[in-house]
């Protein structure tokens, strides 16, 4: 079984927002649209968030696209009431949501911000409803869940389907997510940080390699490579 | 609704929630919502197989100018997801954000869908949505009647971006039909840097950087990794150029504003809005000073380094005499507010770490300070110095395939003299010899029936009320018009002032090529149709077609082809290769770039290959001997790099607008759209985490001297307009510069999400503040940096 | 036979209420009706749009929800303290009042719960826990601990009242059928008999003493809802024993109040008087002082340690944009308290009442001071927002409010105010010592 992780280079990262986008458009999370974005609602399951630090003329600004970290002692899902939100057998952090019932203690407990709320039933303009993915694992989500980034679980399924179809074994190669696959600096690496052969788990053992909030021992799984 | 296996039910049939789901997929995303979305789907119960008719289409994206290619996900007619052609050279495999959010502009609520008439007062919004055939008779009708009363001159073409073969075709609809007015946007765009390339290199386009290969790579203000024409390509290489290779490069960006690649690079350096002609000159100082520029390359191969005579015997000042006397590093330091040391020393870095390669920016931001040609030729001597001329790592020259020719066409009497006509715009006039397009001076000629009055004006991709300064001007011009026909494909603030829209199909829906530009090496790309065309619109190509076969005459003979794919086809044919293997790359390329060794029969065609009136001798001109030739009374002066002043900049009213606009695309922002692309709006501004709307950056000391905080609603004013939007503070921002986006300020008829409103102005519209003017010799836009005053709203 | 039934004073002033209906009933009834029905209206309307309705947003995901839930469960501290702590400790003069106390504690936890379900995003799924309920959820913690709350203090409630129902079904003939037949279900067969006395007797010591641990444990693990995250400023060991200084704080408060209200409407002076507002009061300094300590112990160690997540929250809330609420806290709970009740001659009924009135409200704060500045401050440390709760908010807290008084108010309409034979029990008890002090003086 494979332990399924992220390695984002932050010297190639040129914070282009492109995973952001390709996750939106993949996963067809909802625009929030101006009144609902202003109060901080906007569903943008990789953020690249930005960290201004120093003044003028000695200023820099770290930019951290930030999926979910599919924490392996993820604290998010150990607050869940319902077990709406828990790690399945190949370390990905899920949500039911059939069964969540919108306490939001999770979005709470996570110290990564990745977790978002439907605050009202997710719309699109008529018109744009047309290109929603339909792989049924992103249905639009009902109002009153929540929800946040899920590695792309439905492309690991299509993998696996598809090597069925051809009638191969399934190989983590096969499995890309979106934001992976479009990542404009090549900065974002995804596989098996069970097989130590793999380049995520060999970047990961890298001296640039770090997490994020490692202190909290949440042990993510996505590791950043420092700048520089 | 589409059939599931009997197989595929008894699955799906296992869980509740998977039926949920399979319903979901099975009747599409869509009717879910309908339902009120409260099917949930549970991930371990979506085992569902679902049986999607799904295939890939590969075409050639429109929404920047470096065209990717694109790899479309199509699930039951409907284009669901884009990926990058991992085919195309370019992008290979990847793609921007704003060629994810492509569907949203192919399905957007915004777009234009039949052909429509504005029937009440221009601008007024009285639209009567008309057949085709109907609209394109009108036109038609229009064309036979103008050139049958000798007035072919007075139809003017406006255009913006074009693409492939379009840029071609509409020049020949024009020069055939019998009219000089094709002005594109190229004066507010990339003419600075073009202009710059061809006075000093001798080549008529726009440089590339080989950011592969060098070691050092300094940007006066060309926002590579955001904006640029080539930034997708910029993007992956910056990123090799770190960790792709074994010696790591450096990146320095010199802008007022530490944009995205200000703050990725491994250097920002701050500087006067304005001022990089000052700063390259300074270093070149620096540079030949310390002797440590490539005297060989120098020597052999530029002209005007040293001062020299002319056959008349008259001395001339060479470029070096004027660095070393007119830009000594404390007179630098106090233009450009760069510190004397950072100047010496980034000079020495740049001269040390080859190959290392001076890039200028393309935008009037950078360029249109009114000293744009000679600012962009002050960075690019940099280029020179240091032998970065068609190396690896240097300044490439893009190159293009060779294409079937154009049918003859022979012009009739009337046409031909209708061409010799004066341009609308003024360019290529005594004034301006070496202009090809004014833009910005339309509203004012038309206003003023300079030459003679248009009596018929097509706007293809290019929105003036909006995007050129003074757009109010523009709006009135357009009224004394008295046929306006646009192609918009959302009803942007010019199309509101037509009368006739025949709408645009998107990039998604036509068929169409694509040069590939910023690989150096010639290739070209396939657009075609992805899914059917939503609306009831057309390619702007087809209408054309169809209006010239209409109009008849030599405009019929030079356009024979039906429609636009056939065009692209028979242009393409000169092409060694296959058409069905190119349908299915999508892309077509020679793959390698040759450098040309100095001195080669082809360093020819990277050094003088274009010029007109200096000689081809495979000479860099530090001394522009093609500038020499076309002003009446040449001062030395006037033939080299050097700096001025902005006009706008520096007058009188500092006190009362003590600070200098500053704009700057931002990565977020689409090109050839103008409509709501709403996923784009939610990330807009990343470092000042703003959505939706307008901001004033200011630096947080300038704020505490003005008494404003963040989030207050200021008022930004320059002498010819005034805009309302609130602070951010940002400490990467020149203390005496401010910086708007531009981009935003439309209006929209959508409402996007819930509790917003219909019609309003998302934003506002930064050009509005804009002084303009116009840089004499090559007709470039002047508009910055603009005075502007702060004050609580 | 036995000659006719002559009520004691305090019975008449405890049944008459319960007899006539006065035009003041009428109006603060139809006062609180309204509010609740605004209440109720407000969330209605967000069941059927979602809680974008509230002021809630990224990263502000709990807001006066939490804040109401907590302040509750606070004050459900009221009854534990004063019926089972001053019981098991025989405080004589808290007789009186322990009625009041209970009906608190019940109300306020039924209230509580209500606030969670408020809080849900999907309120019909709210047996979810229920069928899938996992226990390392906190909340989870907190459903068992309040369940099991709300049981006992229902029983707790009960028990002493069964011997005023069987009185009020022997001697409130004159009541409509249905209430004579909730006296006659409800009292359980009572005629105080030895036997039956003995039993509620044991009983009620047994509940006493049960009730107080399971008390302390649910505030405790109000509190872990939040200390078990790691949010700054919530991740911390003093939480739990903080939230139960608290509760007790505000639940004295509240007590203050309900006593006072209930004492001038049903005309209680003869029974609630100086002495309860003496003690009660003193009560009130020494849990002030008390939260003060936790406070300052609180804000100490973490200002002075100043870890940079934390560092942002304090800065937020001594000089940020809470600053106002934080220090109306301080205000609140500790200055007036000790301005007023540190001298005998504050300790009245007015005084205490101002005090009380003081202390529910900087106890609202408090928790509203707990729940939103941590989340404005995420340890990620990119985004601050500023929560600011809207109309549906403020109408559904008051909505609560005007519930919790309801229903108190409805219930003293039905059942007596004050534990009739507990009281009785006292004069008795009092009697009898009084008799044996005359007794050895007279042989002493
Ligand atoms: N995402 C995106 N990409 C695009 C486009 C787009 O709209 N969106 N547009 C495309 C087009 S058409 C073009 S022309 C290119 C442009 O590409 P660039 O030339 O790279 O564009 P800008 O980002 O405007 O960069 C202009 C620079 O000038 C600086 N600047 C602004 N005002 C002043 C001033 O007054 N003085 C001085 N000295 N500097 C100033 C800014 O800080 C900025 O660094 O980008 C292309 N790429
Ligand atoms: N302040 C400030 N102003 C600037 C700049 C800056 O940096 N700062 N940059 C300048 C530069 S370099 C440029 S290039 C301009 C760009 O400015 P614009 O020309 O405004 O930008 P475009 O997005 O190209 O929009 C052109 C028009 O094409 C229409 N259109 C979109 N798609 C299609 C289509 O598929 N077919 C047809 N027929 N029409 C379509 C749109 O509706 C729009 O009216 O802005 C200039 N203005
Ligand atoms: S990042 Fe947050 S949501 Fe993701 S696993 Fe970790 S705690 Fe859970
Ligand atoms: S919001 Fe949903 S997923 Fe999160 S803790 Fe509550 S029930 Fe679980
Ligand atoms: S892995 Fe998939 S779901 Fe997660 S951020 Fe990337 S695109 Fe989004
Ligand atoms: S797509 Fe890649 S380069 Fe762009 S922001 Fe995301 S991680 Fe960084
Ligand atoms: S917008 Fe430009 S960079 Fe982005 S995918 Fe399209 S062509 Fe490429
Ligand atoms: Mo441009």
């Amino acid at each position: 079984m494979a332990r399924w992780g992220m390695v984002i280079d932050l010297d190639k990262c040129f914070a282009c927002q492109s995973c952001t986008l390709a996750c939106r458009m993949e996963n067809n999370t909802p625009v929030a649209g101006p009144d609902q974005a202003s109060r901080g609602r906007a569903i943008l399951w990789n953020e690249v968030l930005p960290f201004v630090e120093g003044e003028y003329p000695e200023v820099t600004m770290a930019l951290i696209p930030r999926p979910c970290q599919h924490c392996d002692n993820p604290p998010c899902t150990k607050v869940c009431p319902v077990k709406a939100t828990y790690k399945d057998e190949e370390g990905i952090v899920c949500i039911d949501y059939g069964r969540c019932i919108g306490c939001r203690f999770c979005t709470v407990a996570c110290p990564y911000q990745v977790r978002y709320f439907n605050w009202y039933r997710p719309e699109w303009p008529e018109a744009l409803k047309e290109h929603l993915n339909p792989d049924p694992e992103v249905a639009p989500r009902p109002k009153g869940v929540v929800e946040k980034c899920t590695f792309c679980i439905q492309r690991l399924r299509k993998a696996r389907e598809g090597a069925e179809a051809e009638g191969r074994p399934f190989t983590a190669t096969d499995y890309t997510p979106a934001c992976v696959q479009t990542c404009t600096g090549r900065a974002r690496y995804f596989g098996d940080l069970d097989d130590p052969n793999s380049l995520v788990s060999q970047l990961a053992a890298s001296p640039r390699a770090f997490r994020l909030l490692e202190e909290m021992g949440t042990q993510p799984k996505v590791y950043y490579l420092k700048q520089g | 609704m589409d059939k599931i296996s009997r197989r595929d039910f008894i699955k799906i049939g296992s869980t509740a929630t998977a039926v949920g789901a399979a319903v979901a997929a099975a009747s599409g995303t869509r009717a879910l919502l309908e339902q009120g979305g409260a099917t949930a789907t549970d991930h371990s119960g979506a085992t569902a197989a679902t049986s999607f008719t799904e295939t890939w289409v590969k075409t050639t994206c429109a929404l920047c100018p470096s065209g990717c290619g694109l790899d479309v996900r199509v699930v039951h007619g409907k284009a669901v997801k884009v990926e990058g052609n991992p085919l195309h050279p370019l992008n290979q495999g990847v793609c921007c954000l704003k060629g994810q959010a492509a569907p949203e502009v192919l399905y957007s609520p915004e777009r234009i869908q039949h052909s429509r008439l504005q029937t009440g007062g221009r601008g007024g919004g009285d639209w009567q949505e008309i057949p085709w055939d109907e609209a394109l008779k009108l036109v038609a009708d229009k064309l036979v009647e103008l050139r049958a009363s000798g007035q072919a001159h007075t139809v003017a073409f406006i255009h913006g971006e074009t693409r492939g073969q379009m840029r071609a075709l509409i020049n020949r609809f024009m020069a055939a039909y019998g009219s000089p007015n094709v002005i594109s946007q190229d004066s507010l765009d990339e003419q600075a840097a073009r202009l710059a390339m061809f006075l000093t290199q001798g080549i008529n386009g726009i440089p590339v950087y080989d950011l592969n290969n060098a070691s050092y790579v300094m940007t006066f203000g060309g926002n590579l990794l955001e904006a640029s024409r080539h930034v997708i390509s910029y993007l992956s290489s910056l990123a090799f150029m770190r960790r792709g290779r074994p010696q790591r490069g450096k990146l320095v960006a010199v802008h007022p504003r530490m944009s995205l690649t200000g703050t990725k690079a491994d250097e920002w350096v701050p500087i006067r809005p304005g001022t990089y002609g000052a700063l390259a000159l300074g270093m070149a100082g620096v540079i030949i000073n310390s002797g440590l520029y490539d005297a060989d390359f120098v020597r052999d191969f530029t002209f005007g380094f040293d001062d020299f005579e002319d056959e008349a015997g008259t001395l001339h000042m060479g470029f070096k005499r004027l660095v070393l006397e007119a830009y000594p590093l404390d007179r630098v330091e106090s233009i450009t507010g760069v510190p004397a040391a950072d100047i010496a020393r980034l000079a020495g870095e740049f001269a040390i770490n080859r190959p290392a390669v001076a890039v200028m920016p393309t935008e009037p931001g950078g360029l249109a300070s009114g000293n744009g040609s000679y600012t962009g030729m002050a960075i690019h001597a940099l280029n020179a110095l240091v032998g970065s001329i068609d190396v690896p790592g240097g300044v490439l020259v893009q190159r293009f395939p060779n294409l079937a020719d154009w049918p003859e066409v022979t012009p009739d009497t009337a046409g031909e003299a209708s061409l010799l006509q004066e341009r609308v715009d003024g360019a290529g006039s005594d004034v301006m010899p070496l202009a090809l397009s004014a833009y910005q001076n339309v509203a004012d000629r038309i206003l003023a029936d300079e030459p003679y009055p248009v009596n018929l004006l097509f706007f293809y991709n290019a929105n003036p009320v909006y995007d050129a300064p003074n757009g109010d001007r523009f709006a009135q011009a357009l009224k004394k018009v008295p046929f306006v026909v646009s192609f918009a494909s959302t009803l942007d603030e010019s199309a509101a002032h037509a009368d006739l829209i025949l709408p645009a199909s998107t990039f998604l829906e036509v068929w169409g090529d694509d040069y590939i530009e910023g690989t150096g090496y010639a290739g070209v790309s396939l657009r075609r149709p992805v899914v059917e065309p939503v609306h009831d619109t057309r390619n702007p190509g087809d209408v054309l077609l169809s209006l010239a076969a209409e109009v008849g005459g030599p405009l019929g003979d030079g356009l024979p082809w039906r429609d636009y794919k056939e065009l692209v086809e028979y242009r393409l044919s000169g092409l060694d290769m296959d058409w069905a293997k190119f349908e299915e790359n999508g892309t077509w390329s020679e793959m390698v770039y040759f450098n040309a060794a100095p001195g080669s029969p082809a360093w020819g065609n990277v050094v003088g290959r274009d010029r007109l009136n200096a000689p081809k001798d495979g000479r860099f001109d530090f001394f522009s001997r093609e500038l020499f030739a076309a002003m009446a009374t040449p001062h030395d002066n006037d033939c080299l790099p050097r700096f001025e002043l902005p006009v706008t900049g520096e007058s009188a009213d500092i006190g009362a607008y003590p600070f200098l606009l500053v704009t700057q695309t931002l990565i977020t922002q689409p090109r050839s759209w103008e409509g709501i692309v709403p996923s784009l709006q939610e990330a807009y501004g990343l470092q000042t985490n703003m959505k939706w709307s307008s901001w004033v950056e200011v630096n947080p000391r300038a704020a505490e001297a003005l008494g404003v905080k963040n989030g207050d609603l200021v008022w930004v004013e320059s002498a010819v307009g005034r805009l309302k939007a609130p602070v951010r503070l940002y400490e990467g921002i020149w203390p005496n510069a401010v910086y708007m986006p531009p981009g935003q300020g439309h209006r929209t008829l959508v409402k996007w999400g819930r509790d917003s409103e219909v019609s309003v102005v998302i934003g506002a519209n930064a050009n509005k503040l804009l002084v303009a003017d116009t840089e004499p010799l090559g007709g470039l836009a002047a508009l910055s940096p603009t005075r502007v005053r702060i004050y609580k709203a | 036979m036995s000659q006719p039934y002559r009520e004691s004073e305090l019975e008449r002033a405890v049944l008459n209420p319960l007899r006539q209906t006065t035009m003041q009933f009428y109006l603060v009834l139809g006062v609180l009706g309204l509010v609740f029905l605004w209440g109720a209206a407000s969330l209605i309307r967000q069941w059927l749009l979602g809680l974008g309705v509230t002021g809630l947003g990224r990263p502000v995901y709990w807001g006066i929800y939490l804040s109401n839930f907590v302040f509750f469960i606070g004050i459900s501290h009221a009854g534990t303290l004063i019926s089972a702590i001053l019981r098991v400790t025989q405080a004589e003069w808290r007789r009186p009042i322990t009625r009041v106390s209970e009906a608190i504690t019940f109300f306020a936890l039924v209230l509580g719960g209500l606030q969670i379900w408020i809080d849900m995003g999907r309120p019909e799924r709210v047996l979810y826990p229920l069928i899938w309920g996992r226990y390392q959820s906190p909340f989870l913690w907190d459903f068992t601990c309040i369940g099991i709350y709300l049981l006992s203090s229902t029983l707790y409630l009960y028990l002493p009242m069964i011997p005023d129902l069987a009185r009020m079904r022997d001697h409130m003939t004159d009541a409509p059928r249905w209430r004579r037949w909730l006296y006659q279900a409800m009292s359980l067969n009572w005629h105080g008999s030895h036997e039956q006395n003995r039993r509620l007797e044991k009983g009620i010591g047994i509940m006493a003493i049960l009730i107080i641990p399971i008390a302390v444990s649910v505030h405790t693990v109000v509190s872990w809802v939040f200390g078990m995250t790691m949010q700054p400023m919530w991740h911390s060991t003093i939480l739990g024993p903080y939230f139960v200084v608290g509760a007790i704080f505000s639940g004295i408060a509240m007590l203050f109040i309900f006593m006072t209200l209930i004492r001038k409407a049903w005309h209680l002076e003869k029974w609630i008087g100086a002495k309860q507002y003496n003690y009660l009061g003193l009560l009130l300094l020494v849990m002030s002082a008390f939260w003060g300590y936790f406070t300052l112990a609180e804000y100490l160690t973490t200002g002075y340690g100043s870890l940079v997540h934390e560092a942002h929250v304090i800065q937020a809330k001594l000089a940020g944009e809470y600053a106002p609420w934080f220090w109306a806290m301080v205000t609140c709970n500790l200055i007036f308290p000790f301005a007023i009740l540190l001298w005998r001659r504050g300790r009245t009924p007015t005084g205490t009442f101002i005090a009380a009135l003081c202390v529910a409200i900087g106890m609202w704060i408090e928790r509203f001071t707990i729940v939103a500045p941590s989340l404005t401050r995420p340890s990620l440390g990119f985004e601050r927002a500023i929560y600011a709760p809207t109309l549906t908010e403020v109408a559904i807290t008051l909505g609560s409010v005007a519930l919790f008084s309801l229903l108190f108010l409805l219930f003293f309409k039905i059942f007596p105010v004050v534990s009739v034979w507990e009281v009785e029990e006292g004069q008795v008890i009092e009697a009898v010592r009084r008799k044996a002090e005359e007794l050895a003086y007279q042989t002493g």
